[in-house]
């Protein structure tokens, strides 16, 4: 609401100040008495108006008036205060019974009494000395010309009396709005919503009162004063059902004051609402807390608050109150960073809309009701201390929480009973079982096989290797390492995934079987020819010699080419970039050359023909790519299986297809015979020689240079290897 | 002078192998897989002895071992083991197969020429060395 209200400022012109309502209010409601004053010389009075009045009559309505303004019933909702007086009662009683002038002078100079002996504000006490003056001529002039010659006080005049009263509380309503707009922004929109069945009722009622007062004044003046009567009896309703319903709006708040120190948190969230909570138990217009951390709360953070003694209630005076207070209490208060002071007054405010309140209303808490705020006080610091604690646990326990969460390794509590107390989302995803787990806690017992094994295992620093089939077929290798934590009687297993640690150990274990065959094999006739010749020399023809110097030399070389792609393949684990010298190249002529290399194929190679294509690559690299992928091609197809070899030129790639008819691969191995030592035959038993890494060199050669070598096989029809380079254009 | 059998699937190693033995006067016959030592050695002329190399395609060596032993006429027919791989359990498996000598590559052709002697003296076998 009060938002609302900012953002409708605004409306309020520039010139529409409380100066000039009040000016205008002044100079209106004398211009109000003037005519007046002149009124009698045009209309005629009616009947019932003594004219002229004695004095005492006069000092009578003076004195009513004075009365009907210091009676009043405070009505508050919400968090304003509204207060019923019976000055629309004097004002309509005095317009039958005295000349307009008289009527409204005696009422005025009543409140005008009431204001300078309870000394208020002369500002606030002219502008509804000029507000009343309007509204009060608006009624009598209104009356005095609708009742017309009727000699007699009859229907017409009560007729008259009602519409009087309308533009009584219509003017009144109206300067109302205006003074509130100029001083505080009300909207006048809003204000007369709330304001106008009210004061219309009022002005109704009060006719009402002053006609049956009329009446029994003519018949029987002895009786009049019993008019008052309902008067009084109204008062004393309002006055209760004002009570009663102060008396529910003070339990809603204790019951939120309840709610606030019941309900741990921070004291950024307890206190400001407990401290908002015990103001409107105690009808205060203000609270203000410091606290000893530094944190202030509510209106005035320069406040600083005088030392108030634990366990009790201290009346602020003075210097000690905050700002713009004018009474209010501070109680001492304890939280776990060292206290502070909450305080809770109010203060003197230009509240327009409330004509006597601030002066009339002394404000202060019950001495009886001073030990249960100071137990309400200290349950506050309690909330807070609590919530504190609940914070610092909340973040710690998040903490673990992460810490389970995202760990790599799965983790799997088992309580002395054999129930799964946590089964982390890590060891969800590794072993593909989901378990509930914290209060709908299960039995292992109920567990699938696998973590019926994992919490079984015996508790070995080492841990224990668990292999098993996960649902969506892996094979998987865990490695489950057990703890048993004594003082809970619990068991804390982690479970860590060792498939791929397992995987490339027997990857590595097959190469060095691979390897040692692939080494020692080229060993043995140039060992054996080594020491043939040194044996049998004479023996051996210039012809045999000569063909046994090749065959050690070409094993020689086979051996070089062989460490070559070990020391490749060991530079593609480090981070060390291959070394490729990129140049534009034919990659044709790269092909036919490669193909030079294998002159036992002559008849099953086939390339097709082609015009030059260029590309950016080393030729080199090209070359041992080449005469990988073909060497692989002739190794793993039959003896008369032709091997193609095709061309394909794009735009921006250039491609090589190196298609054989050999067994073909099968599609869970494609990606994985680009691995380093991957082999797909047991090594004791394989058809082929080959260490294991000309796939896998080939693709790492390919892509330094930009490209990539892939593969498309039908197991049974045979294998495509693609090597793919950098168009470069003609 | 004897009639040899060479089995393994690598020309040189072969090659080597021949030459060797020829030059000391062997005759020397040559398979280049199991399948087709079997078949060899499943005709009635025998050779004096077998080198059969392990790491074959198709059909290893151990496997063709553990073939000669069960055929009456091979079960005695001495052979030597050659291999490229030198683990425990290879040697083992050699052994255990039936082997008469076990002889890792590469190997020293005098050494070759050594054990043909022995063999065909009808020498015992070779203890396993673990």
């Amino acid at each position: 609401m009060t938002q609302v209200r900012e953002g409708l400022r605004p409306l309020r012109p520039p010139w529409l100040s409380v100066g000039f309502v009040v000016s205008f209010a002044t100079l209106a409601g004398v211009l109000s008495l003037s005519v007046l004053a002149w009124l009698p010389a045009v209309v005629d009075l009616p009947a019932h108006v003594i004219d002229p009045p004695p004095v005492w009559l006069l000092a009578l309505f003076v004195a009513l008036a004075a009365v009907s303004d210091v009676v009043y019933v405070p009505v508050r909702h919400a968090d304003a205060w509204e207060e019923l007086t019976f000055v629309e009662v004097v004002i309509i009683w005095g317009v039958l019974i005295l000349p307009p002038f008289a009527a409204l002078s005696t009422a005025l100079l009543g409140f005008a009494l009431v204001a300078l002996l309870l000394r208020r504000p002369a500002v606030k006490s002219l502008f509804n000395l000029g507000s009343y003056a309007i509204s009060g001529a608006g009624l009598m002039i209104t009356y005095l010309i609708l009742v017309g010659d009727s000699e007699q006080f009859g229907l017409r005049s009560v007729l008259a009396l009602l519409v009087g009263a309308v533009v009584f509380t219509t003017l009144n309503l109206f300067m109302l709005t205006l003074i509130l707009l100029a001083a505080e922004g009300v909207p006048p929109r809003e204000l007369l919503e709330e304001q106008w069945a009210l004061s219309l009722g009022m002005a109704v009622g009060s006719v009402g009162v002053a006609t049956v007062a009329l009446s029994i004044e003519q018949s029987n003046p002895a009786l009049t004063p019993f008019a008052a009567l309902p008067v009084i009896a109204l008062w004393y309703a309002y006055r209760a059902s004002s009570a009663h319903a102060e008396g529910r709006e003070r339990s809603r708040w204790l019951v939120e004051l309840g709610q606030a120190v019941a309900t741990p948190g921070q004291p950024q969230v307890v206190i400001p609402r407990a401290a908002e909570a015990l103001r409107r138990v105690y009808a205060a217009d203000e609270y203000a807390v410091v606290l000893a951390s530094g944190h202030h709360f509510g209106t005035d953070p320069a406040w600083v608050p005088p030392p108030v003694p634990p366990r009790q209630v201290r009346t602020l005076v003075g210097d000690e109150l905050p700002d713009h207070w004018d009474a209010g209490v501070g109680i001492r208060l304890d939280d776990q960073s060292g206290g502070g002071v909450l305080a809770i007054g109010t203060h003197h405010q230009q509240e327009w809309a409330t004509r006597h309140l601030p002066w009339a209303r002394s404000w202060s808490v019950p001495e009886t009701d001073e030990p249960a705020l100071v137990a309400l006080t200290a349950a506050v610091g309690s909330s807070v201390r609590a919530g504190q604690t609940l914070a610092e646990l909340t973040a710690e326990t998040a903490k673990l929480q992460a810490v389970v969460d995202h760990a790599t390794d799965g983790i799997c509590v088992v309580d002395q009973q054999d129930e799964v107390l946590l089964w982390s989302p890590a060891a969800q995803r590794i072993t593909g079982v989901d378990l509930p787990d914290g209060l709908d806690s299960v039995r292992t017992a109920d567990t699938p096989d696998i973590v019926r094994r994992i919490v079984s295992v015996p508790a070995e620093p080492e841990g224990v290797e668990v292999s098993f089939e996960r649902s969506d077929g892996q094979q998987l290798d865990l490695q489950v390492t057990r703890v048993d934590v004594a003082a809970s009687g619990t068991r804390v297993m982690t479970i860590r995934d060792m498939t791929r640690e397992r995987r490339a150990e027997r990857l590595k274990s097959d190469f060095i079987a691979t390897i040692s065959h692939e080494l020692r094999t080229p060993i043995t006739p140039i060992r054996g020819y080594a020491d043939l010749l040194r044996r049998r020399w004479d023996r051996m023809s210039e012809e045999k010699r000569a063909g046994v110097l090749e065959t050690i030399q070409e094993r020689a070389d086979h051996l070089t080419r062989l460490v070559d792609d070990l020391l490749v393949a060991a530079r593609t684990t480090s981070d060390t970039e291959l070394g490729v010298d990129m140049q534009r190249m034919d990659l044709v002529d790269a092909v036919r050359e490669a193909a030079t290399g294998f002159p036992e194929v002559d008849g099953r190679l086939s390339i097709a023909a082609s015009e030059p294509l260029w590309v950016h690559a080393d030729r080199t690299r090209v070359i041992q790519i080449i005469n990988n992928l073909v060497g692989n091609a002739v190794k793993y197809t039959g003896p008369d299986a032709a091997i193609e070899v095709r061309f394909s030129a794009g735009p921006e790639r250039v491609e090589v297809f190196i298609r054989d008819h050999g067994a073909g691969i099968a599609a869970d191995e494609q990606e994985r015979v680009f691995e380093r030592f991957y082999r797909i035959e047991d090594p004791m038993t394989m058809r082929t020689g080959g260490s294991g890494l000309g796939l896998h060199i080939s693709r790492q050669l390919a892509r330094a240079m930009g490209g990539d070598v892939r593969l498309n096989s039908i197991p049974g029809e045979g294998s495509t290897f693609v090597l793919q380079l950098i168009a470069e254009g003609t | 002078m004897a009639t040899i059998l060479i089995v393994d699937d690598e020309p040189s190693v072969r090659d080597v192998i021949r030459d060797t033995l020829e030059l000391e006067d062997h005759v020397v016959f040559e398979a280049v897989d199991g399948p087709s030592a079997l078949e060899t050695l499943s005709q009635p002329q025998l050779p004096d002895c077998v080198v059969l190399d392990i790491m074959m395609p198709g059909i290893s060596g151990l496997d063709v071992l553990t073939e000669l032993r069960a055929r009456p006429a091979t079960s005695a027919l001495p052979v030597i083991l050659l291999t490229a791989a030198s683990d425990d359990a290879t040697t083992w498996a050699g052994w255990s197969a039936g082997a008469n000598v076990f002889l890792p590559k590469p190997f020293d052709p005098g050494a070759l020429l050594d054990w043909i002697d022995r063999v065909l003296e009808g020498g015992g076998e070779m203890e396993p060395t673990l």
